[in-house]
């Protein structure tokens, strides 16, 4: 046998086993479209020359039942995005692996309380996104109020909405979202709970605090802000808002570019979610969250966390947030980057994403949410006395929480 | 010739109506999907960029000035509104005002203007930043006179090469100013966009940004051969419940109608796993085997085979025709109008499914139109000119089919019976 | 030979439909979440849960109410538009067919975020109620309990009668000219050529169409995934909306099971029923 045979055998079968050593991962994700999702996977494998991955870009339409369906059929991906509303119930399931130790590891990541679930971490924040107070310049300074100085306290607001309210017939102080499944306690009621150091369930998610001193104080102040304002669908609200007909409300980042393309001529501001007073309280607000989790099915676990600290590096996360301005890297040297000078708006809420809270993490919390709804409703719609309803309701979730 | 009745002309009016009423919809579909911003019933064709009346907290968000950052507004003589001035500090260095747009389509823009005042033979550019802060610009002109005039910019698209012109986050107007302009002043106002209307832009860019072609394709296999299918396997398992008798007809037939009535969204999970062993997620395979024989189509042609005079077929089987041939020669020509409702429903209940192959597919290329069309509903957003053109070219080809197959609904008896 | 027309179907039921109708009625006995694998049998468990379910009593109401509200309507529009386009003097004009079938060609979903539109409170709804000199709220018509399910109601009908237009006229086409032609010198007005000919003649197809209606509207779910997503307080929830919601947001896939095998039962009745009252009288 030559030589030169044999060499081309050796480098034949080194090729073959190179090859071989290629780990394969599957990605599935939302947040990336389809174009900076293959730049970013070319990127990362060219810094990886040994992993080749998979990308699959989920909808929003139905994406989740994707996931769900693969796991039944025991064919999840190797990297999961996942809404920080549903670790709680995929970690019950003892599906995804436990990552407390990198939390330890990455010190300038927020937002951990949302990967959260009985005291471990079972995924990495990648991206938040959060709600702040929309106001209309106009109707402020018609209203007599400075623009430059907008309300920072429930008192604030509730003086600036009748003010506003005041100028006409179909000019409503605020705005509250209602007759929808979820908007009704993120755009404002569940934070404005927060704020006021009030819970819905308490920490070892045992026991239903709905009518607590801090949930009552909220709830009034809810109701009194409700009798200056309209109550419709959070669209219909944005769109009423850009119309020019609403002082306040509370919406998300991806707002700003549909009023900006809708109604160009509505002048508005973003400010924090005010706070019950200046002496008590902070300025909460709703934490949604893009979690990167690595379900335990995963085979090449220390592949699939190399890709998911590379997404997770604030300058990709900044390209997912340039694409789509609605959501904000969970690094938070994220903020030094210069596309935030020319959205000053945008980081308002990269700002406010600092004191957002998640819902409390149990598996309930998809029943106990619906109950929350109903008793904003009745507490805006019905104007149903304060007390009453948060004990009914607090019951109600007392009963879902012992079935668990 | 018969007189129309006035109770004719009634009906006819009332006709009309409904079918005004009832494209409604679709008309609103086509005129968004032409539209360069705005949504059902809001059209912009026109969008001011930047003035100067608002107050200043509201500007700093919306504006900054280049090359220096004091600026003045004031207001000019003979003009009531306030104005933009800066000073120029530095003959040597640039001057000019960048006009934040979040992220603009510019394709959309047929030209922008503004009044602008500035030192003679200053050189004028305009420049364009993107949303990955790539920046470019190109000279307009030289500036001739000194007093405030309005400019009228027609904007070329091509003219940009490294910028990403789907996604501007900033216009600016930058003057280089001549060695002699020292503490003169370039004044700006009013900078405001004309966008193009009607515009064809949000197809362009939908087919460009999503490969569309590829899903058209991937939809027309798809329920092509899905329609030829049900048309050729339904009519026969329907003659058989039709036509024959035999023991567990209705039992089977049962069968028939249980499959349609439980639903998918139950049946998807033990789906899945039958694809995923045989190996098929992510194939045509998946997409077109389950579907090829429906419940749907063995019920529409049972109950119309049965709806057929019997007569024919008696006739021919007394003559010792076998059933292959009065299923062939008698049943399927007397099923024209049947054959062509199923092909319809077939192709437009497959072309228009989302569900079902959103779970089965993973890869871009495997995607069907509607699966691309999801892709435009962006959480709690909707990109109303673009998901409508969307929709549009999605359903182009269904309009096509049905006008295609509408002319064969017609009385299948008279021609074919007489003939056959 | 019967085998041989029958098998596409066998063929086709026996690998893909099987499977899965027997692997779900199998986890409607258990404890089955959809994440993990893991079930646990509970008997008739979830099928006593439902009945104890205030939320799927309601879902239920909904649907009938729903099914009770359109299929007389729809399949209704639906006939009379058949029998008028389907008269000499209309017959040549193709463009009704087409203009009222057209709207079932677009996706629902892309149909429901426009009527999500029509409906909210500056839509055209309210607009064009206000200016008609009604007091109208400043709320989505989806937005209050009251009005939402009937919103979509009017939505279904308004996009379903075309769809049951085409598949009652195809009926229409076999009905023999001779049959006409008799009534006619028998000196039958169109009236009654109508109920006492074309009706009868063409029971199999309304049937068919009665049926077909039926069961989609029992099923109905998209509409409700994109417009309120059975909100508010479950005013619009039904019960594949529900199904879905709990086999895929609540994690209780052996409860969604269960939950389509109630409705499969229901569904049955009904349609049993139909085939009863519309069945061919032996000539």
């Amino acid at each position: 046998m030559s030589k030169k045979f044999v060499v081309f055998l050796l480098a034949l079968m080194l090729i073959v086993t190179l090859s071989m050593a290629k780990t394969k991962l599957v990605l599935w994700q939302f947040m990336m479209g389809d174009e900076t999702g293959r730049q970013v996977i070319e990127e990362f494998e060219a810094a990886n020359p040994d992993i080749e991955v998979e990308f699959v870009q989920l909808s929003w339409a139905n994406g989740f039942d994707k996931i769900v369906t693969a796991f039944a059929a025991d064919a999840a991906p190797d990297v999961l995005e996942l809404g920080n509303t549903w670790v709680a119930n995929f970690a019950e399931e003892g599906v995804l692996s436990n990552m407390n130790w990198i939390m330890e590891t990455n010190k300038d990541i927020v937002g951990w309380n949302s990967a959260s679930y009985k005291g471990d971490v079972w995924g990495v924040p990648w991206l938040l996104g959060t709600r702040a107070m929309f106001y209309n310049i106009d109707l402020f300074e018609e209203a007599g109020l400075d623009p430059a100085n907008p309300p920072a306290t429930w008192d604030e607001v509730l003086e600036a909405a009748e003010k506003i309210n005041a100028l006409a017939d179909d000019v409503y102080g605020f705005g509250l979202a209602s007759g929808e499944p979820y908007s009704p306690w993120q755009e404002w009621f569940l934070p404005a709970v927060w704020g006021n150091n009030g819970k819905v369930v308490s920490t070892d998610l045992k026991t239903a605090l709905f009518n607590t001193q801090e949930v009552i104080e909220a709830a009034e102040f809810y109701q009194n802000l409700s009798k200056q304002a309209i109550m419709t669908r959070q669209d219909d609200l944005m769109d009423s808002f850009g119309e020019g007909k609403i002082g306040m409300v509370v919406g998300g980042a991806h707002q700003i570019s549909a009023l900006f393309t809708s109604y160009p001529e509505t002048k508005f501001l973003v400010t924090f979610i005010p706070k019950p007073s200046n002496e008590k309280g902070f300025h909460a607000s709703f934490a949604g969250g893009e979690i990167l989790t690595i379900p335990e099915s995963c085979e090449n676990k220390a592949e699939a966390l190399k890709l998911v600290e590379y997404l997770v590096d604030p300058d990709v996360a900044m390209r997912v947030t340039k694409g789509y301005p609605a959501v904000f890297p969970s690094n938070i040297t994220a903020g030094e980057d210069p596309w935030f000078d020319d959205h000053p708006l945008e980081y308002v809420f990269f700002e406010q994403n600092a004191t957002a809270v998640p819902v409390p993490p149990t598996p309930q919390w998809t029943k106990i949410q619906e109950k929350v709804t109903e008793a904003v409703e009745a507490l805006i719609l019905d104007q149903a006395p304060v007390k009453e309803t948060l004990n009914k309701y607090n019951q109600q979730i007392q009963e879902l929480l012992d079935q668990q | 010739m018969k007189k129309r009745t006035s109770g004719g002309r009634w009906l006819f009016t009332l006709l009309i109506l409904l079918l005004v009423i009832s494209l409604m919809p679709l008309f609103m579909m086509f005129f968004t999907s032409v539209i360069p911003q705005g949504d059902l019933f809001h059209l912009i064709t026109e969008r001011s960029l930047l003035d100067f009346e608002s107050s200043p907290i509201y500007l700093r968000t919306k504006m900054k000035t280049i090359g220096t950052r004091n600026f003045e507004l004031k207001e000019l003589q003979n003009r009531d509104n306030k104005v933009l001035s800066i000073t120029i500090e530095d003959p040597g260095k640039e001057y000019g005002v960048a006009a934040f747009t979040g992220d603009n389509d510019m394709n959309l823009v047929g030209h922008l203007s503004l009044y602008i005042s500035a030192p003679e033979n200053s050189q004028l550019y305009l420049g364009l930043k993107d949303i990955n802060d790539v920046e470019e610009r190109i000279p307009l002109q030289t500036i001739t006179h000194d007093g405030l005039k309005k400019l009228r910019v027609d904007f070329e698209p091509q003219q940009f090469e490294t910028v990403n012109i789907g996604h501007i986050s900033q216009i600016q107007f930058i003057i280089a100013p001549p060695e002699d302009a020292l503490g003169r002043e370039l004044i700006v106002d009013d900078i405001q966009s004309k966008l193009k209307f009607p515009t064809l832009s949000n197809f362009i860019t939908v087919w460009k940004e999503q490969d569309f072609a590829r899903y058209m394709f991937n939809s027309s296999l798809i329920s092509l051969v899905v329609v030829l299918g049900n048309l050729l396997f339904c009519s026969m398992v329907a003659y058989a419940f039709a036509r024959k008798q035999f023991r567990g007809r209705e039992i089977l037939f049962s069968l028939v109608l249980a499959t349609m009535m439980i639903p998918p969204q139950v049946t998807i999970i033990p789906v899945f796993i039958l694809m995923k062993n045989l190996g098929w997620i992510d194939t045509y395979m998946a997409l077109i085997f389950p579907f090829l024989v429906t419940p749907f189509g063995i019920f529409l042609m049972r109950q119309y085979i049965e709806q057929l005079p019997s007569e024919f077929d008696e006739a021919a089987y007394v003559d010792g025709a076998s059933d292959f041939q009065i299923f062939t020669r008698i049943i399927m020509p007397l099923s024209g109008p049947a054959m062509a409702v199923l092909g319809i429903n077939t192709f437009i209940t497959i072309w228009n499914d989302l569900f079902y192959p959103l779970v089965m597919t993973n890869s871009k290329s495997m995607r069907t139109v509607q699966v691309g069309l999801a892709m435009y509903q962006k959480l709690n957003q909707t990109d109303w000119p673009r998901m409508m053109s969307a929709s549009t070219i999605a359903g182009i080809p269904v309009i096509i089919i049905f006008l295609i197959f509408q002319k064969q609904i017609i009385s299948g008896l008279v021609e074919g019976g007489v003939k056959g | 030979m019967i085998f041989a027309f029958l098998s596409p179907w066998l063929i086709i039921f026996a690998i893909f439909n099987a499977f899965p109708i027997i692997y779900s009625f199998f986890t409607s006995f258990t404890d089955y979440s959809g994440l993990n694998p893991e079930m646990k049998f509970v008997g008739l468990g979830n099928y006593i849960k439902a009945f104890q379910d205030e939320v799927f009593l309601k879902a239920l109401g909904n649907t009938l109410i729903f099914v009770v509200g359109t299929i007389p309507f729809t399949t209704g529009i639906a006939l009379l538009l058949a029998l008028l386009l389907n008269s000499k003097r209309l017959k040549k004009n193709g463009i009704f067919k087409a203009g009222f079938f057209l709207p079932s060609v677009i996706s629902m979903v892309v149909i429901s975020t426009i009527w999500i539109y029509l409906y909210s409170s500056n839509g055209l709804f309210n607009t064009v109620g206000s200016f008609l000199g009604f007091q109208m709220e400043a709320r989505s018509w989806l937005a209050s309990p009251k009005t939402a399910l009937l919103s979509i109601m009017i939505m279904d009908i308004w996009a379903a009668f075309g769809y049951y237009l085409i598949l009652i006229y195809a009926g229409l086409q076999n009905v023999p000219e001779q049959l006409y032609e008799a009534a006619r010198i028998d000196g039958a007005t169109n009236t009654q050529i109508a109920l006492k000919i074309t009706l009868p003649y063409i029971r199999p197809t309304l049937f068919f169409v009665i049926a077909i209606n039926t069961i989609r509207s029992f099923q109905i779910f998209s509409e409700i995934y994109t417009m309120t997503g059975g909100g508010p307080r479950n005013s619009t929830q039904t019960i594949v909306h529900y199904l879905y919601q709990v086999a895929f947001r609540q994690f209780d896939m052996g409860y969604g099971s269960a939950i389509s095998y109630i409705l499969l039962i229901m569904i049955m009745i009904v349609t049993l029923i139909q085939r009863y009252l519309l069945r061919s009288d032996p000539v």
